[in-house]
């Protein structure tokens, strides 16, 4: 990994109108507690989620439709630094909203009520991991798709598995292991099925940690694989 | 030329395609080229020749479809021979949210320049390159010619060996474009070895060792250019253009370049040769009406 480009990446994007924006929000958010209005830790990862989505589009697809990729692509780097560099960059920015934001949230909270500090443990580790995931989705589109095409084509790609599984899950009854496979890709893909709180209750972590790595793994060297293959020239803008 | 004679960029067999799975098209055919080190090369060809490709095939930023491009035995995708590499783009893409200054130390610390080294190069490359006063300021206030100015900085951030300059004096008034002519020049006395595109024939011609005229993705001819050399069209009276040649004795720094049954265009590298080959023609009967010089001009060149 380049730390050059980690550092431009996070520094470009904590800068942005819209991360400045959402952290006032969060902040907001923190201080209605102290007017007894009751905010769960959950919609703190909301408002991450919703970031992510705005943060991440483009972080291949607009550098390519630019010529800066240009730049990267001709210095002394490995190109698959240049890409992890990339994506780890973003992770770096929402890493460092949830932080903050869960810092202050179980500081208010502490203050109002003592929360117990393991909770927001989980759910830390929780939005960590499903931000992760958001990342690496949107990032694979970023590598093969122009500007903001990715963001579009991973809420495409989201509602048409979403539909698929809804309606395989509702109105297909037979052949069962066509509505088996089709659910099985789905969860795969989407990761539908559960949250790290539920992975440590129904007592499969190991299980349901390696499909998620497996779920990461696809999207991250996919993406790796399509940037790798491509062409930078002029024409392919 | 006894210094450049090793070759630095090899390029064997090139063939390169756009297109998908179902509909493909051709835009890069056997391309075969030897660049010397210290050499001044220039591509130039119409629109859509296949320029800007044949460049970003050999900076690895294309794939080719097959063949062979090695810069200094190895493959441009070779992380030390990046090192060595600068590049200044046609078209300019910049960060547009930094200044000029701190996109070049970004680009400096992209090749790994310490600190200190980066900041002498930074100071002394913005002065060169005149953009001092706007050093400090979002590169989304610069002016065409600035962006030129500020790409072939970074293109020369890491001092590299070998520069591909893709229209180098693209959007500059007549002073920029003089200013670049110096600094190509500049940097072929130190022996940096120099790959360029451009439509500007005349530009070219300037600057340039070795010309390769590239069409529909095909190389036609590659010319030496000798600015010493004289071009002399000896013009006779009805004189079948097979008995010219015929029983000719081999004249050194003789070289045909244009026949046809009224004239002769020779291009030689002194007038011992011309006189010479006068000579010849005289002993055959030949008779010649007059003698004129002409300039060397790349424009003919294309155009024929």
């Amino acid at each position: 990994m380049n730390k050059y480009i980690v550092i431009k990446v996070f520094t470009e994007k904590i800068k942005s109108p819209i991360y400045i924006g959402f952290f006032i929000g969060a902040g907001g958010f923190i201080i209605v507690q102290f007017f007894e209005i009751v905010i769960s830790p959950k919609k703190i990862f909301d408002l991450a989620f919703l970031l992510t989505l705005f943060i991440t589009p483009g972080i291949f697809g607009k550098e390519i439709s630019s010529g800066t990729i240009q730049f990267l692509l001709t210095k002394p780097i490995k190109w698959s630094s240049v890409y992890f560099s990339k994506v780890f960059g973003v992770w770096l920015t929402m890493f460092s909203f949830l932080i903050f934001t869960i810092f202050l949230f179980g500081l208010s909270q502490f203050l109002l009520s003592g929360l117990k500090a393991e909770n927001l443990i989980i759910f830390l580790i929780d939005g960590l991991l499903k931000l992760t995931l958001l990342i690496s989705m949107i990032s694979f589109f970023s590598t093969f798709l122009p500007d903001y095409g990715d963001i579009v084509a991973f809420i495409i790609f989201a509602l048409l598995l979403s539909g698929i599984y809804e309606i395989s899950h509702t109105f297909l009854k037979s052949p069962v292991w066509l509505k088996n496979s089709i659910e099985s890709i789905i969860l795969f893909l989407m990761g539908k099925e559960k949250s790290f709180s539920a992975w440590l209750q129904d007592g499969n972590f190991l299980k349901n940690f390696g499909l998620y790595l497996a779920r990461l793994l696809f999207f991250l060297l996919g993406g790796l694989f399509i940037f790798k293959s491509r062409d930078y020239g002029y024409g392919q803008r | 030329m006894s210094n450049l004679q090793q070759n630095i960029i090899s390029i064997k067999n090139l063939f390169k395609s756009f297109g998908n799975l179902f509909s493909r098209k051709l835009v890069l055919k056997n391309i075969n080229l030897d660049i010397l080190k210290g050499e001044v090369f220039g591509l130039i060809g119409p629109n859509g020749a296949g320029k800007t490709t044949l460049m970003g095939c050999m900076l690895g930023l294309l794939k080719i479809d097959s063949g062979e491009i090695l810069i200094n035995g190895r493959s441009p995708l070779n992380i030390e021979i990046k090192r060595n590499i600068g590049y200044l783009p046609e078209r300019i893409g910049f960060y547009k949210t930094m200044t000029g200054k701190e996109f070049l130390i970004f680009q400096g610390k992209l090749f790994g320049l310490p600190n200190p080294v980066l900041k002498k190069r930074v100071d002394a490359l913005l002065r060169e390159l005149e953009l001092k006063d706007v050093a400090n300021c979002k590169i989304r206030i610069y002016s065409r010619g600035m962006l030129q100015r500020l790409s072939w900085a970074q293109a020369l951030i890491h001092n590299p060996d070998i520069l591909f300059l893709d229209e180098p004096a693209a959007g500059m008034d007549p002073s920029g474009i003089i200013r670049v002519r110096n600094l190509i020049l500049q940097l072929k006395k130190e022996g940096k070895t120099i790959f360029l595109n451009s439509h500007k024939l005349s530009e070219v011609e300037k600057v340039c060792d070795r010309i390769a005229f590239i069409d529909k993705g095909e190389i036609i001819h590659i010319e030496t250019l000798r600015r010493d050399h004289l071009i002399y069209k000896i013009e006779y009276s009805e004189t079948k253009k097979e008995f010219i040649t015929l029983d000719m004795p081999l004249i050194h720094g003789l070289e045909i370049y244009q026949i046809n049954n009224s004239f002769i265009k020779i291009k030689v590298e002194n007038e011992r040769a011309l006189f010479s080959f006068l000579k010849h023609l005289l002993n055959k009967g030949v008779k010649i009406t007059e003698v004129i010089k002409e300039k060397v001009d790349i424009e003919k060149f294309f155009l024929d």
